[in-house]
């Protein structure tokens, strides 16, 4: 008896499933496609448990009849298609059929739908591939999908669903694309009985910028625009200043498909050439428009991989469009990295930013004077700080000089050693040594956290808010003790001493954006490890910052304790280049 | 325009209104001081655009109407050297001013004083009065707590609230909060509140150390005025509302402990010789009769010392920021501080005879 056999279409499904269905988000993701496809102006996600118990979307689109409703459940059925040549002119986000068999042979789905202007609905059901039969029913216009228990039946896959909040993090992730993309359709993201999000229709994408991302995103973002015979690339990008520690605000959607391409990648990492710093990501949301023949969005199962038919000219018409766009943006118009404003944190310097909207005078016109030129702001000019005697050792009545060191620049500091010189980063020095001494103090319970007498409340999009959740345990075990306080706001209780100078509410919602894509796959070791990377980075000493002697010495004096490690700082920036003697001898032609 | 004065009154006057200028401005008229006369009388005008301050000088002579911007920095500088000179005449032509005293004389270009900034129409109707100096130590008591990161604006302000006879401040930075209570007069039983700018308050200080006397205080929808016989300060108030700093107060708490201030105050700055700068914590020990603060800092070594304190509870053990108790005691006055306390958790409460509060919260290991 032959050994090869055909499967059962409900181990078909299960393995589609598993290539399609990973997680609750690429069930909202495909049921939202469908609910796009049927001309849906407000889809409603409804979710528990992060979609792990109940995922629920209900759209107002054209809904199905009874007929439609019998095969949606089965293999590769699909309204969106009818010939292997509609296979080249995709204009529906949906086409392959798979989506709904796969979600229906992992969970207990229930559709109740109808067209409208019917009379009445029909309901169909499936529990894990056992489709049901087709019953009439009462319902509003439109189609409501009910998915309940996903991968009940499939416990490896159940196994891997992640946290709460973390899916509820991928699951906005999914939501603020297609919100992103279709400004004109009303979303609603309801978790636990809770309102995640609310959009209403906009008329303009910069409009949902505005509500996800802030108005100081918006108003620095620089319009893009191109259209060609085939092409038509819109969006938006930001100045190089405004810039993120990860592509996650790299949003490109073709067609109405939010997609992951290299080719364009590689162009707006190109456009950006040399305006970034290393490992430095730019904010953008391009929106192509590519005549269906000339792309292939049938690659994947999940559709986020295309294939363009001239993949050199889409990189191409993104890499001039960008860079002409960045090109006629003016240089940094806020003064984000003044040093000396920036190392005044101790005096109670309450200036311009609580003020800038309510200045004290009505009528006070900057034009008519000339502003102050004499540059005698200029933070990083060298400090006069003179040649330190470190240490003094009298021997024999002679004094000798054992080192000697000095800042330079109000950035690095020069140390003169018995075999030539040190030139050492302050900043990299001290976040080195803070790194070590946070570790320590975690390791032996002997990290003193400051309790709030009022505790700080921190307002976050939704998707920070759930990343936040989702590394609550790891930021309790480095001091920070938070606490879900509502709708997408967060508490904090307690916050690590080491960091008293520091904002709480700003460290919290920067973490999103300090942390990697790859950090948060790391496990709890690892995003520990990066907490503590980011505290010792935050409250290091700066580039640009005046020391005293005092502090000059107190850094060196840990330099000499922890030497062992000094030699990169957590980020694998060098913190000191040494040179010996006979280095500087050769290039001044002594030797 | 011509004023006749003394080397002392100039120097005085110009050196308050000169601190409030701003060592970089957009502007280069903002860094400068209007003198202008008026009616005879001379009068100091200054601003950073937050605070305003108007100081009358007191001259001796006073001829013509007119003013001037004068650059802050180097005409103090000037009558700063003038400041023991029995006379200095100030003499305003177009677009210079001349100052001539014993010994020499000064040419000093300035600035059209027409294209000063103007202020904008006050909100402030109603004024309640209280000594100055009362005022100073007030602001004294409560601007240590408030928060120096300014992107918590409620919290780099201080909080004013006045009611019926009384005027509260309060600072705070959420770690900690002080508060602080005084009469005042008022006649018109006025209620009205505020959060001012630390700088304004701070500026304060130096103000009614020069101008001594009654001050009128005022607070509107947007600004806070302080008038007094010799001139006034206003400024712009912070935005936001400001928390209940009642419930924030422990009301139960059950440890109650009396200490002398300067005792106190001596043993928690020498146990902090021994915590280091990122990590600045101290343990407070309760037992019969004593209070042992205790700090150890690694590479450093340990500190324990005692003092007598009217304390019969349970023994009790807890950890605060060494900072925040000496901020608190460096401020007040009083002899004997009343300390009371509850779960490792709660906040301590620390008071005086003298309507000053100050609650902190303590520090836990992780």
């Amino acid at each position: 008896m032959g050994k090869v056999k055909i499967l059962p279409p409900s181990v078909i499904n299960k393995i589609a499933a598993g290539e399609l269905i990973d997680r609750p988000a690429a069930v909202v993701k495909e049921l939202i496609e469908n609910s796009i496809d049927a001309g849906a102006k407000r889809i409603d996600v409804y979710l528990e448990d992060g979609g792990r118990k109940l995922i629920r979307i209900s759209d107002d689109g054209s809904g199905m009849d009874a007929e439609d409703l019998a095969l949606v459940f089965k293999s590769h059925t699909t309204s969106k298609l009818s010939s292997a040549e509609d296979l080249f002119a995709i204009h529906t986000l949906g086409f392959r059929g798979e989506a709904l068999p796969s979600i229906g042979a992992v969970s207990y789905a229930r559709i109740t739908t109808r067209v409208k202007g019917a009379i009445s609905g029909a309901e169909i059901k499936i529990e894990g591939g056992r489709i049901g039969k087709v019953k009439e029913c009462g319902a509003p216009e439109g189609t409501q999908i009910e998915v309940q228990e996903l991968f009940f039946n499939t416990p490896v896959r159940k196994k891997f669903m992640k946290t709460v909040p973390t899916e509820m993090s991928y699951i906005s992730d999914v939501l603020t694309r297609f919100a992103l993309c279709y400004p004109n359709i009303h979303f609603t993201l309801r978790h636990n009985n809770r309102t995640v999000f609310n959009l209403p229709p906009v008329q303009e994408i910069i409009e949902r910028i505005e509500g996800f991302f802030g108005n100081e995103l918006k108003k620095h973002l620089l319009s893009v625009f191109l259209r060609e015979e085939l092409f038509t690339l819109r969006g938006f990008v930001a100045p190089p200043f405004l810039n993120k520690a990860n592509a996650r605000l790299q949003f490109i959607f073709l067609n109405g498909r939010y997609i992951k391409d290299t080719a364009i990648y590689r162009a707006i990492s190109e456009a950006y050439q040399g305006k970034l710093m290393n490992k430095r990501y730019p904010i953008v949301f391009l929106f192509l428009t590519v005549k269906p023949s000339e792309v292939d969005v049938n690659v994947h199962p999940t559709k986020t991989e295309v294939r363009f038919r001239n993949k050199s000219v889409v990189f191409n018409y993104v890499l001039s469009t960008l860079k002409d766009a960045l090109n006629k943006s003016q240089a940094k118009p806020i003064d984000i990295a003044a040093p000396e404003k920036i190392f005044q944190r101790d005096k109670a310097n309450i200036t311009s930013a609580a003020y800038n909207n309510r200045s004290l005078w009505e009528q006070f016109s900057f034009e008519n004077t000339e502003e102050k030129t004499s540059g005698t702001h200029n933070g990083t000019k060298s400090v006069p700080v003179p040649l330190k005697k470190e240490e003094l050792l009298v021997d024999k009545d002679v004094v000798v000089i054992k080192k000697r060191y000095f800042q330079l620049h109000n950035t690095f500091i020069v140390e003169e050693t018995n075999e030539g010189m040190n030139i050492i980063d302050q900043h990299a020095l001290h976040e080195i040594i803070l790194y070590h001494e946070i570790l320590k103090g975690l390791q032996s319970s002997q990290s003193p956290r400051q309790r709030l007498l009022i505790p700080e409340l921190v307002e976050l999009n939704p998707k920070d808010f759930f990343f936040v959740l989702s590394i609550r345990a790891q930021l309790e075990d480095v001091g920070i003790e938070i606490e879900e306080f509502g709708s997408n706001t967060v508490m904090i209780r307690s916050f690590p001493q080491i960091l008293k100078h520091l904002n709480g509410k700003e460290f919290i919602e920067n973490l999103t954006h300090d942390f990697g894509e790859e950090d948060c796959r790391k496990g709890n070791e690892g995003i520990i490890n990066k907490l503590v990377n980011i505290m010792a980075c935050k409250a290091a000493i700066k580039a640009g910052q005046k020391l005293d002697y005092q502090e000059i010495d107190t850094l060196m004096e840990k330099k000499k304790n922890i030497n062992a490690y000094t030699n990169n700082c957590p980020h694998g920036r060098p913190t000191t280049l040494s040179f010996s003697l006979d280095e500087l001898y050769k290039h001044f032609k002594r030797k | 325009m011509k004023i006749l004065s003394s080397g002392t009154a100039l120097h005085k006057g110009f050196s308050l209104a000169a601190s409030i200028v701003p060592s970089s401005a957009m502007k280069q008229i903002l860094q400068g001081v209007k003198l202008e006369v008026t009616n005879n009388l001379a009068e100091l005008t200054a601003t950073d655009l937050e605070v305003l301050v108007k100081y009358r000088l007191p001259t001796k002579a006073c001829e013509g109407e007119g003013g001037i911007v004068l650059p802050a920095s180097r005409t103090n500088n000037i009558f700063r050297e003038w400041s023991g000179n029995e006379e200095i005449s100030v003499l305003v032509e177009e677009g210079h001013c001349t100052l001539q005293s014993k010994g020499g004389q000064f040419k000093i270009l300035g600035d059209d004083h027409l294209q000063f900034p103007k202020i904008s129409k006050t909100d402030v109707t109603d004024f309640v009065e209280i000594d100055g100096e009362i005022l100073g130590n007030m602001v004294e008591k409560v601007a240590y707590a408030v928060s120096s990161i300014k992107a918590l604006s409620i919290y780099s302000g201080i909080a004013i609230k006045i009611s019926g006879d009384t005027m509260i401040m309060v600072g705070s930075d959420m770690n900690r909060l002080a508060v602080v209570k005084r009469k005042i007069h008022n006649p018109g039983n006025v209620t009205m509140s505020g959060i001012a700018a630390v700088k304004c308050l701070t500026f304060l200080q130096r103000f009614v150390s020069e101008c001594k006397g009654i001050l009128k205080v005022g607070i509107g929808e947007s600004q806070i005025h302080f008038i007094g016989e010799k001139g006034e300060v206003i400024s712009q108030l912070i935005e936001g509302k400001y928390p209940n700093y009642e419930d924030v107060i422990p009301k139960n708490n059950d440890k109650k402990i009396e200490v002398n201030r300067n005792e106190l105050l001596s043993i928690v700055r020498m146990a902090s010789f021994v915590t280091n700068e990122e990590y600045r914590v101290i343990e407070f020990s309760l037992t019969q009769g004593k209070l042992t603060i205790f700090s150890t800092a690694a590479n450093v070594g340990e500190a324990s010392l005692e003092i007598d304190a009217q304390y019969d509870g349970p023994d009790y053990t807890n950890t605060f920021n060494p900072d925040y108790i000496l901020d608190f005691l460096k401020a007040s006055d009083s002899e004997t501080i009343t300390i009371e306390l509850g779960e490792v958790n709660d906040a301590a409460l620390f008071r005086t005879g003298h309507e000053e509060i100050n609650v902190m919260m303590p520090v836990d290991w992780k």
